[in-house]
Parts: structure tokens; sequence; C-alpha cells
């Protein structure tokens, strides 16, 4: 049997039937592989951080400091599709490395927490550097025609309750908050107003408003004070002269 | 100067090596190594099929296509078995005969892993002639790592190589395997 096999064979490959692939075929499949490997990678990394970018120049990121009805919102306020797309490509990326011994021969959920970690933290990394912010402002002043609109829906995105933007002015029982679209809120404190990190806004101070919008006025559930110079876009610049520290809350 | 390749005494690699470098003869020296070893694998992974012999031969030819992508600084067996459990699998699918899972679970989670060296000696020797005897009765999941380890003589090492699978999940399968050819013989006795 095996003689006939190993005539068959042999008499296959020398009339031309069967063909040896040259080296660089694999070595191509090879690079060709890992190439898609890194650009995957690139394109998650730059997902990721664009979702934590958003997170915080929409002020998402910031309100589940306000208890349960600000993790809540955290959640519902989520850019979802967003979230959704990088799973999809961590899945693509896992299937992809799945063929390579150092990912096959652990557990499937060692190797997909690798990925997402790497991911998490190369994405939150990426997001701190003015890569995303630069890309913000050029698509805000329409000089971003591919991406541009990606970053003028999620980025510029409007919530009912949550309200980023700069004190342009203050007022007795509270401040006037002038948000990144360029409207002009009423923010109204009350004693029940979460502050957690204690009451020093002046004006010119960015900060995210949590609470419900009512025409022009919202109603604050809490208030946090937010180092984001996202809130500082060109078109926000143009307003008052700062006014002097407050010396007291205002209630 | 003459090289004298006493090829009988050398090892796959360095055979698959002169394939590579265009000793095109050299393969029949593989072939004759494995190919009934191949066919028995077939047999037992694919129970009673009459193109046995065919697969057989296109596993020889698809090793031959693909031989430049063979490490020769690594193990031929494994790859050459890979290729052989991409082109049974392949067939099944064809045939439509078995259900194959897309997604197995036992592939997410580690697993303790217990030492291949437990079925060592007669104990091997005994679990190897259960096996022969009532490898029809199993799902092909679990046939397959018993076939490589029992009859084919593969470690967990290579048959994790051959199935792409993380090692503890060949123990885990290999366990599961024997225990339920236990329980056919328990039910038949």
């Amino acid at each position: 049997m095996t003689e006939s096999l190993r005539d068959k064979v042999l008499s296959s490959i020398k009339n031309g039937k069967v063909r040896m692939r040259p080296r660089w075929h694999f070595i191509l499949k090879t690079a060709l592989a890992i190439s898609g490997g890194i650009i995957l990678t690139l394109a998650l990394l730059y997902l990721v951080s664009f979702i934590f970018f958003v997170l915080r120049v929409n002020g998402v990121w910031f309100v589940p400091v306000f208890g349960f009805y600000g993790v809540r919102t955290f959640f519902v306020s989520l850019p979802w599709l967003l979230i959704i797309t990088s799973l999809i490509f961590i899945l693509i990326l896992e299937t992809l490395v799945r063929h390579y011994s150092f990912a096959y021969r652990q557990p499937l959920l060692y190797s997909i927490l690798g990925i997402l970690i790497l991911v998490i933290i190369g994405g939150f990394v990426v997001a701190q550097a003015p890569f995303h912010k630069k890309l913000m402002i050029r698509a805000q002043e329409n000089r971003l025609p591919v991406t541009g609109p990606f970053y003028r829906e999620f980025g510029m995105h409007r919530f009912r309750d949550i309200h980023p933007g700069i004190i342009a002015s203050t007022t007795d029982d509270g401040f006037i908050l002038r948000t990144r679209h360029g409207e002009m809120l009423t923010i109204m404190m009350a004693s029940e107003t979460r502050l957690p990190f204690g009451y020093n806004f002046i004006e010119g101070d960015g900060v995210v408003v949590f609470g419900e919008r009512d025409d022009d006025s919202v109603k604050a559930r809490g208030i946090v004070e937010v180092t984001n110079e996202m809130y500082h876009t060109p078109f926000l610049k143009r307003g008052n002269p700062p006014m002097m520290r407050p010396s007291f809350p205002p209630f | 100067m003459d090289i004298i390749h006493d090829y009988y005494a050398m090892t796959d690699e360095e055979i698959a090596g002169l394939v590579q470098q265009g000793d095109t003869e050299t393969f029949g020296i593989l072939v004759e190594r494995y190919g009934d070893k191949l066919t028995r694998y077939a047999r037992k992974f694919l129970a009673n099929r009459e193109d046995i012999e065919d697969l057989v031969q296109e596993v020889f030819m698809k090793a031959y296509t693909n031989i430049q992508s063979f490490t020769t600084s690594r193990k031929f067996s494994p790859w050459l078995y890979r290729i052989a459990h991409n082109e049974f699998i392949n067939a099944i699918k064809k045939k439509r005969w078995e259900p194959l899972p897309f997604f197995d679970p036992d592939t997410l989670f580690p697993h303790p892993l217990s030492q291949d060296v437990a079925d060592r000696g007669l104990m091997k020797r005994e679990v190897k002639e259960l096996v022969e005897q009532h490898l029809n009765k199993l799902d092909a999941k679990y046939r397959e790592p018993l076939v490589l380890y029992y009859l084919e003589g593969l470690d967990y090492t290579e048959i994790s190589e051959v199935l792409q699978l993380p090692v503890s999940t060949v123990g885990v399968r290999l366990k599961r395997g024997k225990e339920m050819m236990k329980k056919y013989i328990t039910e038949t006795l």
C-alpha cells in the first residue's frame, strides 16, 4: 500500500500535477498576515482611544461620580456603536492570531483578555495625547475631509442631562454656562447639588454639569470641574474677560 | 565533492530540508514513513469511508506543495498531521457526516493540566486496546485526540499543534474521551 502510494505521489510530482510553492509565497503570506494584524491593531487603538476621547469631551466620563443616576446615565450615554465596532475588530484580530501557536496554546479567555487589556491601556494612553484634540479642532473648522463628520457626530454629541462647557459668568444661585455648541445655559444650584470635588469655580473654568435641561436652564444634580482644553475650542474662546473667583459658594 | 546521504538514517526534518532544496525523490521516504500511519489515522478519524487512500494521497500532495512553509527546526510529524487533520475535516464537511462545532467552550477557560506520564506503560497499552475497540462510539471531538495520543504516539504539545488547541484542552478531551469509553464498556457488560 505504502509503495503504491509513494509511486503515485512521486509520479504526480514528476509529471507536474503537483508543484511546490516557492518560499516567497509563504513569506509574502506571513508578511500580509502580520501587516493585517498591525493595521487591525492600529485601527483598534484609534477606535478605543477615540471612545475615551469622546467620553471626556462630551463629559460622559465624569458623570459616574454623581452616584446611582450618574452611573446609569454613563451607561446610557456610552457610544455603543463604536464599542460594538471595537468588539467586532477584537474578534477579527483574535481569529487572525488564533492560527499562531502563541495564541492557540493558551485558553481563548487569556488571548481575548490580553487583546482587551492591550487596547484599553493603549487606547487610554493615545487618548491623553493631543492627536484627537487636533483632529477635533480641524473637524470643527471643517478642515478635516474624511473623518471630519465622524468627529463632529461623536465629539459634539448633545445629551439631555450632561452639559460640558465653560463658566461664562456667575449668578446668585449658580452660573451661566457657555456650551461647546455656543449656547448659554443658566445653571441653578441647590443644596442637594452634588459637588464631589467642592465648589471653587470661577469664570473661565471648564465644568461638566449633570442635570436635566429645561429650555435654556438646568437644575444641577451635580457639577464637577474639569481641566479639559477641548472645552476651550477656538469658537468658545471668544468670551468675556474672567471675573474674580468668588470667596464663598452661592448657597 | 559529492555528498552521499544515508537517507534512512536521517530524521524527518533533515529529509524535509532536502526536499526544500529540490531533492524531490527523498519526499518518497517521508511517504513511506507516514503512509501507513496517516491511513490508520484516517480510518479511525473518518470511520468507514471508501476514499481514504485518495484522501491520504491528497495529504501528501498538499504537504509537498507547502513544504517550503515547514521550519526544519520544528518537528515534522505535527506539521504533517495538521495538514491531514484539515484535509479530513474538509472531507467530513463535504459529506456532512458529523456536525462540527464552530465554537468549543473547552477552549475558552483554562483547565488544570493532568500529566500525560500518568498513562505510560501498561495502563497506556490497555487503554490503547480499548480505544481501538470502542473508538467509533465517540464524537469526533474526543475521538481524534485519543487516536493521536494512543495510536499515533503524539504527546500533548504535538496534539495541541495538530488541533490548534490549548494543551490543557487536549488533556480535558483525552480525559473525557476515556471516561465516555469506560461508560460504554460498563453499559455493554
